[in-house]
């Protein structure tokens, strides 16, 4: 499990990181998906890329571990409802991800955020029956 | 026991995350790309409308938007299109008369790329316009457009 746990620390911290560098560019990802006024959008631009460095960091350390995976389950499960709903309006969104500003294919990016969700809940479940 | 140790580990990430959120809002350098300040090399709507037609535009999005509709006489000029986009510019261009740059929004980042190398080619006074098309679209009305 340790290793899994590093792998999505790392992968969070660096996304993260990333966004927390340039927020500007993470603006127009959040801003793109049209879900809020502009000032809950720069509120989101610096509060979910703060939550993911914190929460991959905590997973490296192997600390707070319980706490680190249910702010990352959260933030998955917007992910995915923030792609969903922004796929249903047909809306020509960037993702963001890791500080880039592509526009997405929603399939993908679905895809990808399930299965991060798989993996998280997996190393939850891993944790709940140490406990 | 569990859930508690749970809520604690959670509350006590959350205010990390929110303490570093808000140092990021307050110690970034490049925060007045996306606050309310008006960051060096910008101007408002307002004053850019005041400027009236003394103005020349520089629009720095995809061809796509700037066909959709762009400001009265901008000419189109990105990084990607410079070669041959930039002498017609220069053309157009009046010494001393004032460029104002624009893209999409606020956190558009093509439109300070594009002012930039405007001025390292000697072109002045160039400003961006804050907030881009979006905020020009937005105007109150009386205001441009």
């Amino acid at each position: 499990m340790a290793p899994l746990r590093w792998g999505i620390g790392g992968l969070f911290l660096v996304a993260g990181g990333a966004k927390l560098w340039d927020p500007a560019q993470f603006l127009i990802a959040v801003e793109s998906f049209r879900l809020g006024p502009p000032p809950l959008a720069v509120v989101a631009a610096l509060v979910i890329p703060s939550l993911e460095l914190v929460c991959g960091a905590a997973l490296l350390r192997g600390r707070a571990v319980g706490g680190a995976l249910a702010w990352l389950a959260l933030l998955l499960l917007l992910f995915l409802g923030a792609l969903a709903s922004a796929w249903a309006r047909g809306l020509d969104v960037t993702c963001g991800c890791f500080g880039a500003t592509a526009h997405i294919q929603y399939p993908w990016f679905i895809a990808r955020d399930l299965g991060l969700l798989a993996l998280v809940g997996w190393l939850a479940w891993g944790k709940i029956r140490r406990a | 026991m569990a859930r508690h140790r749970l809520l604690r580990e959670a509350a006590g990430l959350g205010a990390l995350a929110l303490l570093l959120a808000a140092a990021v809002w307050r110690l970034h350098p490049g925060r007045a790309a996306w606050t309310g300040a008006v960051g060096p090399g910008e101007i408002t709507v307002a004053r850019a409308a005041a400027l009236g037609d003394a103005v020349l535009w520089v629009d720095a999005r995809p061809q796509a938007a700037y066909d959709q509709g762009h400001l009265p006489g901008a000419l189109r000029l990105t990084e990607e299109v410079w070669e041959t986009a930039f002498l017609p510019l220069l053309d157009r261009w009046v010494p001393g008369q004032p460029v104002i740059v624009y893209c999409d929004s606020r956190a558009c980042r093509a439109s300070h790329r594009v002012a930039e190398r405007l001025r390292q080619a000697g072109v002045q006074p160039v400003s961006v316009l804050r907030g881009g098309w979006a905020a020009w679209q937005a105007a109150p009305p009386g205001d441009p457009p």
